[in-house]
């Protein structure tokens, strides 16, 4: 198991039968070939081991980025979610060289809340939207929308197929759920850990 | 209908065969007698932007190791030509665009690249003693995506008098 971790700090101010024939077949002309080219010379050969399997993950590809929420007195707890800046890129990129199949899962560990002095919001006050990333001609499978909740939870996870590569990942938008009316502050900054992690 | 299709397996197989097939050679390198090699990802920080042709290959490298063909006694002293013939099946790789090996030698072997299915000039010319021998490194390129484990290249050589 291999872990990649990254962090992110956040701040809040109050103003992720037609098979089997075809094998057959295959079968068939490899021993009319053998039959034909008569009998066999030993020849030296080489054997190559594939790659090992690895796991990256990136989020806005430099630096640790920090999100901030800016809540005016007129918006505070009026229903409508104050999105955060800015938009950040998230990818999980999983190399499959061998024959055994990896699952990946980016993970988030959060704190339980954010804190100004004695007074705190929850951090299940935080939620993402996610968007497929342009040009991502490899595929992508996008994140899903979700919202935080204290301690470790699973923000996608993908189990590859075939060799190569497998990517995940998405532009998140953050938002404060903005349903509740808070004392007036600067709460945070938390710190959010992803980590991706590969099996086996 | 399993026999027109058993018809039609046996005359794809007869399609594929080489048109002129020499006497096979041994080979063998030296120490060896084969050799093992653990390849590398050619992009490490596999991105979903880049191109999956680029993102999905990986390499595997020799140093150069001594060759050896033995040669039976019938073509010594004649002007031939040695072919390297590349399976149309590779163990380890799925089709013909999943692998492509190149190789230098130092002036005896000809250098060349070479895909499954392929039949290559490996060496021509007046051959004075057996073994023939030269020094060769290669250079191996798999596309994951066509991978299913352990690649085993095996080629074939064939002699033919000119």
């Amino acid at each position: 198991m291999k872990n990649i971790d990254r962090r992110l700090p956040w701040e809040m101010t109050a103003s992720c039968d037609k098979q089997r024939t075809v094998v057959r077949k295959i079968y068939l002309c490899a021993a009319t070939a053998t039959l034909l080219h008569g009998s066999l010379a030993s020849a030296a050969w080489i054997t190559i081991n594939p790659p090992p399997g690895a796991v990256i993950l990136r989020i806005n590809f430099a630096g640790t980025p920090s999100i901030t929420f800016n809540v005016t007195a007129a918006q505070m707890g009026n229903g409508t979610p104050v999105a955060g800046t800015p938009t950040l890129e998230f990818e999980m990129a999983v190399q499959r060289g061998g024959p055994t199949d990896l699952t990946a899962t980016m993970t988030a560990t959060a704190p339980a809340a954010l804190f100004s002095g004695a007074n705190q919001i929850p951090i299940t006050d935080i939620s993402w939207t996610s968007a497929a990333v342009a040009g991502a001609p490899g595929g992508t499978t996008v994140i899903p929308n979700g919202s935080f909740v204290a301690g470790p939870q699973t923000i996608v996870s993908i189990t590859t197929t075939a060799g190569g590569n497998f990517y995940a990942g998405g532009n998140l938008t953050f938002y404060f759920a903005n349903t509740t009316v808070y004392t007036q502050g600067t709460y945070g900054p938390a710190t959010v850990n992803y980590t991706a992690s590969r099996s086996p | 209908m399993n026999i027109r299709r058993i018809s039609c397996g046996l005359l794809l197989g007869l399609l594929s065969l080489p048109a002129l097939a020499g006497t096979r050679l041994e080979s063998l390198y030296v120490p060896g007698p084969n050799l093992s090699l653990q390849s590398r990802w050619l992009v490490p920080d596999a991105r979903a932007t880049r191109d999956p042709a680029q993102a999905n290959l990986f390499i595997a490298e020799s140093a150069f190791t001594e060759m050896l063909l033995t040669i039976p006694p019938a073509y010594i002293g004649k002007n031939v030509q040695i072919f390297l013939i590349m399976p149309p099946q590779i163990p380890g790789v799925s089709g013909p665009v999943g692998m492509e090996v190149e190789w230098r030698t130092q002036g005896v072997f000809l250098p060349g690249k070479a895909r499954p299915g392929e039949r290559v000039l490996f060496f021509q010319g007046v051959i004075q003693q057996s073994p023939l021998r030269d020094r060769i490194a290669y250079k191996f390129q798999m596309d994951a995506r066509y991978n299913n484990g352990q690649v085993r290249f095996d080629p074939l050589y064939e002699i033919e008098q000119r």
